[in-house]
């Protein structure tokens, strides 16, 4: 396979920045002509003190700053985009994120409906460009590069809005869990510093990028080529988290599992809060001795030992939220199993939840979903697998146990859960003379809420020139 | 027991091409059956498939001896949940199978190879269907139970 050309393709689309802190703009075109300048100036302006677009090159000098945007398909056509072009672009993206027929589908219902949208997210047509920024230094970092951005887009774009996002101490999220373990192994892209083994097939390439081959065989692509190689397409998010509801959940919910806290915690996510899967510590997220670090991602849920299968999900329940957005090796309909793939770059905002001292502020998680094709990979994730129970396929065991009998609802992180017919299926072995049997708890809420989101076209540079000068 | 689930209807009616060898269709779909077969099984989502092959110039639309057509090549399923998201994986169980079919059909040849034009295959296939065009998208349908294929297989024990 011939090299990529990591100097055309947006840095975020394959490599993980270890930053801290991010700002996302929301913008939209005001002057179409300046719009357009001001993009090419994002990958012409070298040494006008203008950041720009980071791209996936290896740096020797690692940038204070990095910088990804992406654009909405009312975005191109505010930025001049024919309309016949725009035609040729997927059907997902073209609908957009606030289309009824989208919200119906991912799950973005009742107070995540796109209605509900702050930040000016909630108008689809009036969002253009969602420019992110991020640093590792400090906040000051992002604040001085967003006053020359401001600078230099005045006049160009009107800023609907800007959301802060600052990790948390750990790489803990506010539910409380560790992020940032899991992401596809992609062929082509930079070695990662940090290798982790996750047993499963190699993504090609076209699964993040247009132009590409594909795990189908295929290629995704868009007309003309310079809007198509190296370019990719994302789900913008912003997911507000109640962590006094989440909190007072697993206190109730524990309650009537007839298990302790962080053990209910570790069953509706998949891993413990300590970043432990549960497949490899059933019984702890402290195991002992500890797990090494290039260890923690290193698992399947089904296995031809017996002592490493969890085909029934008695360590890792098959409803649970892991389980769900990546069923690994365990059979699926479809048989896509692990033809699904999603990259993710979000972060938290907003500040950590002190039970002692309880506030309003909003909080949750904000980022960029990427994918080369929005349906088969977002879409799909969470119409089929986040929000239904439907799709795990049979598999016969003892004493008419079965991976379909044990799952039940949605995904209790990110489903849309309405309470009269939210459900989780704890699944438990049998055990002596005690039967396999389930128990299932009801009536929850959800506890992340959609407060915004954007379909985005992720231009290579390439692409970015070409429309600078359209 | 599993929550009801009632499956849906798919009445693919493919026109095939002017001078289109029925017996050259009908020996692709005899070589293919057991691994159409397995796809299907693989898929998991559908109760039942058969093909039927359809003659437009005869009165009750079955093949006439020495007929020369114009005839259709309909695709009959009962499936569960979203077929337009399942799509692609089902074109990854069978790729040959949909390129070999869609280059007797009049105007699917276009979309060969599947694997590239997947959502154009998809907006051709629910224009093809007739379950989901009016009128029959506005028919009633009987299901004599509401159940997924994984769930029947599940209670059985398969």
């Amino acid at each position: 396979m011939a090299g990529l050309d990591y100097g055309d393709i947006q840095g975020t689309i394959l490599r993980g920045y270890r930053v801290d802190y991010a700002r996302h703009f929301v913008l939209g075109v005001v002057d179409a002509g300046a719009a357009r300048r001001f993009l090419g100036s994002l990958v012409n302006g070298v040494g006008s003190g203008l950041p720009q677009v980071t791209t996936a090159a290896r740096w020797t000098v690692k940038p204070r700053c990095f910088l990804n945007l992406g654009m909405t398909c009312s975005g191109l056509a505010a930025l001049g985009v024919p309309q016949a072009t725009l035609n040729g672009f997927p059907a997902a993206f073209v609908r957009g994120a606030t289309d009824a027929a989208t919200a119906e589908l991912v799950g973005d219902v009742g107070a995540s409906a796109p209605s509900e949208w702050t930040g000016g997210l909630s108008d689809g047509e009036a969002v253009h460009v969602l420019l992110s920024l991020w640093a590792l230094e400090s906040h000051a970092v992002i604040e001085e590069a967003s006053a020359v951005l401001r600078a230099a887009f005045s006049g160009a774009f009107q800023e609907l809005s800007a959301c802060d996002a600052a990790a948390l101490a750990d790489n803990k999220v506010h539910f409380g869990y560790t992020d940032n373990i899991s992401q596809p192994h992609v062929e082509g892209a930079p070695p990662t510093k940090r290798p982790r083994p996750d047993q499963q097939p190699v993504a090609p390439v076209g699964e993040f990028l247009l132009g590409h081959q594909n795990q189908y065989g295929g290629t995704y692509t868009v007309s003309p080529t310079e809007l198509s190689t190296n370019s990719s397409f994302a789900a913008f998010r912003v997911l507000e988290q109640d962590v006094a509801g989440f909190e007072e959940f697993l206190d109730v919910y524990s309650a009537k599992a007839g298990v302790d806290v962080e053990t209910l915690a570790a069953k509706v996510c998949g891993r413990w809060r300590s970043g432990v899967p549960l497949v490899l510590s059933p019984d702890t997220g402290t195991p002992s001795p500890p797990l090494p670090a290039d260890q923690i991602n290193d698992y399947d849920y089904v296995s031809p030992d017996p002592a490493l299968d969890d085909t029934f999900g008695y360590r890792c329940p098959v409803g649970s939220h892991m389980r769900r957005a990546n069923p690994r090796g365990q059979k699926v309909v479809g048989g896509g199993q692990h033809l699904h793939r999603i990259i993710r770059r979000a972060m938290p905002y907003g500040p950590p939840y002190d039970p002692l001292t309880p506030d309003a502020e909003p909080r949750g998680l904000i980022g960029w979903f990427i994918t080369a094709d929005i349906t088969n990979q977002f879409e799909f994730l969470m119409s089929q697998w986040v929000n239904l129970p439907d799709f795990v396929m049979s598999v016969p065991g003892p004493a008419g146990a079965n991976p379909v009998k044990n799952i039940s609802g949605q995904d209790v992180l990110l489903g849309a859960n309405d309470p009269a017919t939210s459900s989780f299926t704890l699944p438990s072995p049998p055990s002596g003379t005690t039967p396999w049997s389930n128990r299932r708890l009801t009536g929850f809420s959800p506890y992340v809420t959609t407060r915004g989101g954007a379909y985005c076209y992720l231009p290579s540079i390439t692409a970015l020139g070409y429309l600078a000068t359209l | 027991m599993a929550v009801p689930t009632p499956p849906n209807p798919l009445t693919l009616i493919m026109p095939l091409r002017q001078g289109a060898d029925l017996g050259q269709l009908q020996g692709l779909l005899a070589s293919h059956q057991e691994a159409i077969n397995t796809a299907l099984g693989a898929v998991g989502t559908v109760h039942y498939a058969r093909f039927v092959v359809l003659d437009a110039s005869s009165p009750n639309l079955q093949p006439l001896a020495n007929s020369t057509g114009p005839f259709q090549l309909a695709v009959i399923t009962t499936y569960d949940g979203n077929f337009d998201m399942y799509i692609q994986d089902f074109v990854q169980q069978l790729p040959d199978v949909f390129d070999a079919l869609l280059g007797f059909t009049t105007d699917g040849a276009g979309l060969v190879p599947a694997r590239d034009n997947v959502s154009q295959l998809t907006a051709w296939i629910k224009a093809n269907d007739a379950s989901q065009q009016p009128p029959n998208s506005l028919l009633s349908q009987y299901a004599a139970y509401p159940y997924t294929v994984q769930a029947i297989l599940a209670e059985q024990g398969s």
